[in-house]
């Protein structure tokens, strides 16, 4: 399991340690239900992100 | 009384464009000690707008459908010269200089902006408990929430204060309060209608749709609002449908895909049974009922649930640092999204690209599918477990598990009022990506079979 207040410690986030205890099981759960389907991914798969043709013209 | 009603009744000259906005004017400030469902009141921009489309029927000339027809903007909606709050003491005295590519629209199209309806604190959340513009209470019982985000627009159409409102959904935000307080709401594909204008959320789950009466009343609206938007890089090219549904529309021959994985598991008895009653009608009209199992829901809501942490704290980044002016709720929300990598956030949009291919493969076997919006009825105001099947489920994850996967998958979604006897109920009808003319015909039909008609 991922220590959240090291890791908002470390970059520097100005995140109170009573808010960390707080929010710290519900990242516990969402981790726990996400590795698992990342492992999962092949390298052919992309990220369903859409690069606007605006964008592609941008200088 | 519907648009569609309002609008014969004013081309008849039977009323003004003018009495019925004041019509409507007094329904909001009679209504809104009780309900709180506006942050702002447009009285003077409603009469002026009003007016205006008093004149052009007088000169003869008629913008459609909506012309003279009251209606509430989600207050996320930027209106120029009227403040745009998202719920926020950060943006309390936020006046935009731009409007919003909706309001441009329904500006055009002649409607008359009553106000600007409350929600949740930056429309994340489901409760509309809002801790500086105070809790947002259901028509059916003031004493419950109306559901959320979008739930001052829910209950300004179900207590009758206008004929429609725009909200905006990037987990079941319209769907949810369209569900809990007994009207229809419509989340149309992504890049339907444009989000110009409109203060995100999200990038990438954020959806704009209208809460109305009934099916007929949101196609009147989409017809309006649907279309492309250069302004808006996700918007799409593709041709705008008439979604006023046929006349003769039936359901005889659609093939309703009936989930038997997720989403009938946990379900309140009270839905459950509304649910049953509304497939069973939909069967004797003649639809073919097809069993399916739906390809990875829960984690499609896990997904869901990453991208949307990621995407809201990175848009709410400027003002993070402002934890005094946040409710303790969203600011746990965005801590939360703080907090997660760039791996997991891509990797979320990597299995977004995955579960949206095997979901396309649905619509070969079926037209659309039937689930209940919400597996509950309205929770009462501060409660935050409900007890499902003698589980305790939170609130907010109970109130979202069978909607918020849509936003990922960018798929139309409809939330069709259904008669419990108690508490209204919701029917989540769901189709191909562009097929809310399909969705928006079948909700009609369905709301038609329960009145008997």
């Amino acid at each position: 399991m991922t220590n959240w207040l090291e890791l908002s410690r470390a970059r520097n986030l100005d995140i109170p340690y009573e808010a960390i205890v707080r929010i710290a099981p519900a990242l516990d759960s969402l981790e726990q239900a996400f590795r698992p389907l990342s492992a999962l991914l092949t390298g052919d798969i992309e990220p369903a992100i859409i690069l606007s043709e605006a964008g592609l013209h941008c200088e | 009384m519907t648009i569609r009603e309002a609008a014969a009744r004013l081309r008849a000259r039977e009323v003004s464009a003018v009495e019925l906005a004041q019509e409507s004017l007094r329904a909001v400030n009679r209504q809104q000690p009780r309900l709180n469902a506006f942050i702002t009141i447009t009285e003077e921009l409603a009469i002026a707008q009003a007016r205006r489309a008093d004149d052009d029927f007088a000169r003869g000339i008629d913008h459609g459908a909506l012309q003279g027809i009251p209606y509430a903007l989600k207050d996320v909606f930027e209106t120029k010269g009227v403040r745009t709050t998202c719920g926020s003491k950060i943006f309390a005295d936020h006046i935009s200089d731009i409007d919003s590519a909706v309001y441009e629209r329904l500006t055009a199209a002649g409607a008359v902006l009553m106000g600007k309806a409350g929600l949740q604190e930056f429309a994340y959340g489901i409760t509309c408990n809002n801790p500086h513009f105070g809790a947002i209470r259901n028509p059916h019982d003031p004493e419950r929430i109306p559901g959320g985000s979008s739930g001052g627009s829910a209950v300004a159409v179900a207590s009758g204060m206008v004929f429609f409102a725009m909200g905006t959904d990037t987990g079941g935000s319209i769907r949810i309060p369209a569900a809990f307080c007994g009207c229809f709401g419509l989340k149309p594909t992504s890049g339907r209608v444009s989000r110009y204008g409109v203060m995100p959320l999200d990038f990438s789950l954020d959806h704009m749709g209208p809460l109305t009466q009934n099916a007929h009343d949101a196609a009147l609206v989409m017809n309006a609002i649907a279309g492309f938007d250069a302004r808006d890089d996700t918007s799409s090219r593709r041709p705008v449908d008439d979604y006023a549904p046929a006349a003769a529309a039936s359901l005889r021959g659609i093939r309703i895909g009936l989930p038997e994985n997720f989403f009938n598991e946990r379900i309140s008895a009270e839905v459950n049974l509304a649910f049953i009653k509304a497939v069973a009608n939909a069967e004797a009209a003649g639809a073919i009922l097809v069993p399916i199992q739906v390809p990875h829901p829960a984690e499609i809501n896990t997904v869901s649930r990453v991208i949307l942490l990621a995407e809201a704290s990175a848009i709410a980044e400027p003002w993070l640092h402002r934890r005094a002016d946040m409710g303790a709720d969203v600011m746990a929300l965005f801590d939360q999204g703080r907090l997660l990598s760039a791996t997991d956030y891509i990797n979320a949009q990597r299995l977004r690209r995955l579960y949206q291919r095997e979901w396309a493969k649905l619509w070969e076997r079926v037209d659309c599918i039937f689930t209940p919006t919400a597996p509950i009825t309205a929770p009462l105001i501060g409660e935050t477990e409900v007890e499902i099947e003698g589980v305790a489920e939170d609130v907010r994850l109970a109130s979202t598990r069978l909607v918020r996967g849509i936003n990922v998958l960018g798929l139309p979604a409809a939330s069709v009022p259904l008669s419990s006897g108690g508490l209204p109920v919701g029917l989540q009808i769901i189709a191909k990506t562009f097929a809310e003319s399909e969705v928006l015909s079948i909700s009609k039909e369905v709301s038609l079979l329960q009145s008997g008609e």
